[in-house]
């Protein structure tokens, strides 16, 4: 599906087009929440925005059919959970049903009205409405949580994202969640587009503000390669190493990304010892990318895959760190992101 | 004997209106009223102490109160509807485009948000002012104006729905 759309409402002007495809995230990153709302409710329906779909001028909400998870979870206060999960759904098997419900943890309390909800639950309850709705596409704008809350809210989407037949875009206000949210990124900045890539080549910008802050990371195509229940602890391969991340629900062989911060991470002579729960992979710096804050992004190959680090210039004149050089990209987090 | 004879004249009138009106309003409002167990517990108590404001007045008081008087305060819940609806005007909207997003058809939005977000309280207003004016006697119970107020309401709530499809 091809989105173009037109729009100049509340202080975000944009004129851009977006791919879209089945099961595939794009995410929305902008430092305002309320400039990456309002281009998910122009998307909707919502706000006055010229939409074409696949060069058809968009539909009424009600048959355009693309679903918004608002900030704040908008329930049916008179219907239990259950009910409003049914309410809208389309025809799914028990096991599409089961897999939501249990994934976004709402078992339990299938049963209970709206105003019984802690908030991370009404959001799931939100997310997992518009799932057995099946839309033609899912807007997800990003919730009103604590922090610890919104780390288990994005977990849980994330888990569901691969099967799902729908396209989805996500708002985000950190490049992490972005980078685990989607393979793509509309990057907003003072309400204007300033750039539609792939994660990876936008941390080669120096000139979007987001990036240069503790937030920046990378993706890369994992598969899930076992959970070790016991340290709590999943691990994710690729060609050229492995990550540890926090347990996750995900089965194992599952083919997924991971995003990986670039906060602390650093590049050693040495291998990590196995109990520190870092990361560290066998590199060679292929190429050094001077930014303007007197940092370096070092391009690194793993066995063919590009990983990359982020270090301040002085660290990579002490360290002698130069193209061809080999060592370990050391990582202390890694975390499960979506396609 | 007559018993209209010793009732002051337009009571038993009053009191007959009144009558029906509530018998009229308390029938759906038994079938509404369990449409409310989804609300939250603050707009709860907002809408019982709005709507009861009134009824909590000494009755003594109001013995003695001049039948203009006693009328204006037996159509404050009425008069105080618009202000409840307001504050839950942000939820009504976000309902609304929930269920427009979500493809809901006209039926469905007319039973899940214009019955239990609008009707409901509208409902519970007209009754206790219905109720007040049998109780305090006042044979004055419901005039024009205020039947034409909810149905303002209702339109209010049909522009909130419509808003959603723009």
């Amino acid at each position: 599906m091809r989105l173009e759309i037109t729009l100049s409402c509340r202080g975000v002007r944009l004129k851009e087009g977006l791919e879209l495809e089945a099961g595939r995230g794009i995410a929305v990153l902008g430092a305002s929440r309320d400039d990456n709302t309002t281009l998910l409710r122009a998307i909707a329906g919502f706000e006055k925005a010229q939409l074409l779909i696949d060069g058809h001028r968009a539909k009424l909400p009600p048959r355009r059919h693309f679903v918004l998870c608002a900030a704040e979870p908008q329930l049916f206060p008179h219907l239990t959970v259950e009910e409003n999960l049914r309410l809208c759904a389309a025809e799914h098997s028990e096991g599409a049903w089961n897999n939501i419900t249990r994934v976004l943890e709402l078992d339990g309390v299938l049963d209970s009205l709206p105003h019984q909800l802690s908030p991370l639950q009404a959001h799931c309850a939100v997310l997992a409405r518009a799932l057995l709705n099946q839309p033609r596409l899912l807007l997800i704008d990003e919730p009103q949580l604590e922090e610890r809350d919104h780390a288990r809210y994005i977990d849980r989407l994330i888990t569901l994202l691969p099967g799902l037949s729908f396209p989805v875009i996500s708002a985000c206000s950190r490049v992490d969640d972005a980078a685990r949210l989607g393979d793509h990124w509309l990057y907003l900045v003072g309400g204007e587009a300033r750039a539609l890539a792939s994660a990876n080549e936008l941390l080669l910008r120096d000139d979007l503000p987001l990036l240069d802050e503790e937030q920046a990371t990378f993706r890369l195509p994992v598969v899930v390669a076992g959970h070790n229940t016991q340290q709590r602890r999943s691990h994710l391969d690729f060609r050229g190493g492995r990550l540890s991340i926090p347990l996750c629900r995900c089965k194992v062989g599952s083919k997924m990304f991971a995003g990986v911060p670039l906060a602390g991470a650093y590049f050693s002579s040495q291998p990590p010892s196995p109990d520190s729960g870092l990361s560290g992979i066998t590199v060679t710096i292929t190429s050094l990318h001077p930014r303007s804050d007197d940092r370096q992004l070092l391009e690194l190959d793993a066995d063919g895959t590009t990983l990359w680090l982020l270090l301040p210039r002085k660290a990579v004149e002490h360290q002698g760190l130069a193209p061809g050089k080999q060592g370990f990209a050391i990582y202390p987090a890694a975390m499960l992101a979506a396609d | 004997m007559d018993i209209s004879a010793i009732l002051e004249p337009g009571l038993l009138q009053g009191l007959s209106r009144s009558l029906t009106t509530a018998l009229l309003l308390l029938l759906p409002l038994l079938w509404l009223a369990q449409r409310l167990r989804g609300m939250v517990l603050t707009a709860r108590a907002t809408l019982l102490a709005l709507f009861c404001l009134p009824l909590l007045l000494p009755v003594s008081l109001l013995g003695g109160l001049d039948p203009r008087a006693a009328l204006a305060i037996s159509q404050l819940p009425v008069l105080l509807l618009p202000l409840y609806l307001g504050l839950q005007r942000k939820q009504h909207r976000g309902l609304a485009e929930a269920a427009a997003g979500l493809g809901m058809g006209w039926s469905q939005r007319l039973r899940h948000i214009l019955l239990p977000q609008y009707a409901t309280p509208i409902l519970i207003a007209l009754t206790l002012a219905t109720l007040y004016g049998l109780v305090h006697n006042t044979a004055l119970a419901l005039p024009d104006w205020a039947l034409a107020a909810p149905l303002l309401l209702l339109l209010y709530a049909l522009i909130v729905l419509a808003e959603a499809r723009r």
